[in-house]
């Protein structure tokens, strides 16, 4: 549900990360989180649990550049990975714009990130969403282990929408910015006139 | 020039300045502040916890089993959670076919119960001031929902974006 304001030229949008349990959500929000100038940056919000695992959502606002004149500012949500947290994964995609899928590469992880994707299609459905009509990203994190599954298993398994797609190691940062990138052009390309008192 | 339903929002908060507590916000469920009455506080974060546990609290609401419509709740439901002079408390704002929300976060209130009755008659307030506005500007002009706000962008542009970031 983005946020149009026409008065004061403003775009709020909404772009939830969502994967596997350990798949790297986190790591991508910290790293955009360290990264950028703290100037367009909010505070990141984690609520996690004691071992540091995402327990209802992680949240950083980001202020973007302007396009067109208007001013953007990027919401991003990490929803919690474990299976058990199915009813925060629905809450946390209510009024999503756009989302990033995180798969883990991992051999031993493929069937986690199927049964995540399914999830992910189930819980858009349950909110009103397509996913075949909504923004969405694909990346393929963990890229630098060494039994990971071929990018194009992952494809044929989890991307078989054909949605942009990027290789990833969070944990240094590649491919981070780009699937940040990519995701936000989709949205604001997704962005519809609406009304302006919305 | 009309103005939009957040505008009305501020306009009537804004009138209200001296009664309200401490912080004092109107927010959207997915956590977009429309108003805040305080700016030393981070206002994204606030409307992402409070559009966060109004949303936890209103799926807690569906274990209740007289409740069978979700839709009901919002009209009903208010959520506090406090000490007795410390507090967070949270309650619908009904604005045309919209719903927002008022959040309140107070501190060494001598009655609680009184800043929320307080509270709960600033959003019935708030109801009447919006239809009479809201009706007078109806002539808010109307973008087709069809209609793409942005045709195309190039890659250039997106990284002029986040050029001022830093990245």
């Amino acid at each position: 549900m983005s946020f149009i304001n026409y008065h004061t030229k403003e775009i709020n949008c909404k772009i939830v990360y969502y994967g596997p349990g350990l798949g790297g959500k986190t790591t991508n929000i910290q790293h955009i989180y360290q990264k950028t100038s703290s100037n367009v940056k909010g505070k990141m919000v984690t609520l996690g649990t004691e071992n540091e695992r995402t327990l209802f959502f992680d949240f950083l606002p980001l202020d973007l550049g302007s396009i067109r004149g208007f001013r953007t500012r990027f919401h991003l949500y990490t929803v919690p990975g474990q299976v058990f947290y199915e009813a925060s994964r629905k809450l946390i995609l209510r009024g999503v714009d756009g989302v990033v899928f995180v798969a883990d590469s991992q051999v031993e992880k493929m069937e986690a990130n199927v049964e995540s994707y399914v999830g992910l299609e189930k819980n858009l459905e349950e909110q009103g969403y397509d996913i075949k009509t909504i923004p969405l990203v694909m990346q393929w994190n963990k890229r630098d282990l060494p039994n990971v599954v071929p990018v194009g298993e992952l494809k044929s398994r989890l991307n078989r929408l054909d949605v942009p797609e990027f290789d990833a190691v969070a944990t240094d940062g590649t491919g981070v910015f780009e699937t940040l990138k990519m995701i936000t052009k989709l949205v604001l390309l997704n962005l519809r006139g609406g009304m302006n008192n919305e | 020039m009309s103005k939009s339903i957040p505008e009305i929002i501020k306009e009537f908060f804004r009138s209200k300045e001296g009664e309200l507590p401490f912080y004092t916000c109107v927010f959207r469920n997915d956590g977009v502040v429309i108003y805040k009455n305080n700016s030393k506080i981070d206002e994204a974060s606030i409307g992402a916890l409070m559009g966060g546990v109004w949303q936890a609290a209103t799926a807690l609401t569906s274990f209740i089993p007289t409740q069978t419509s979700q839709n009901n709740h919002s009209e009903i439901f208010r959520f506090s959670f406090d000490t007795s002079s410390n507090g967070i408390y949270i309650l619908p704002l009904k604005a045309d076919k919209f719903e927002y929300y008022l959040g309140v976060i107070y501190c060494n209130e001598i009655n609680p119960g009184f800043l929320k009755n307080k509270m709960r008659d600033l959003s019935l307030k708030f109801f009447g001031y919006m239809n009479e506005r809201y009706k007078k500007e109806n002539s808010v002009q109307i973008n087709p929902q069809s209609q793409f706000l942005f045709t195309e962008i190039s890659d250039e542009e997106i990284d002029k974006m986040f050029g001022i970031v830093g990245i």
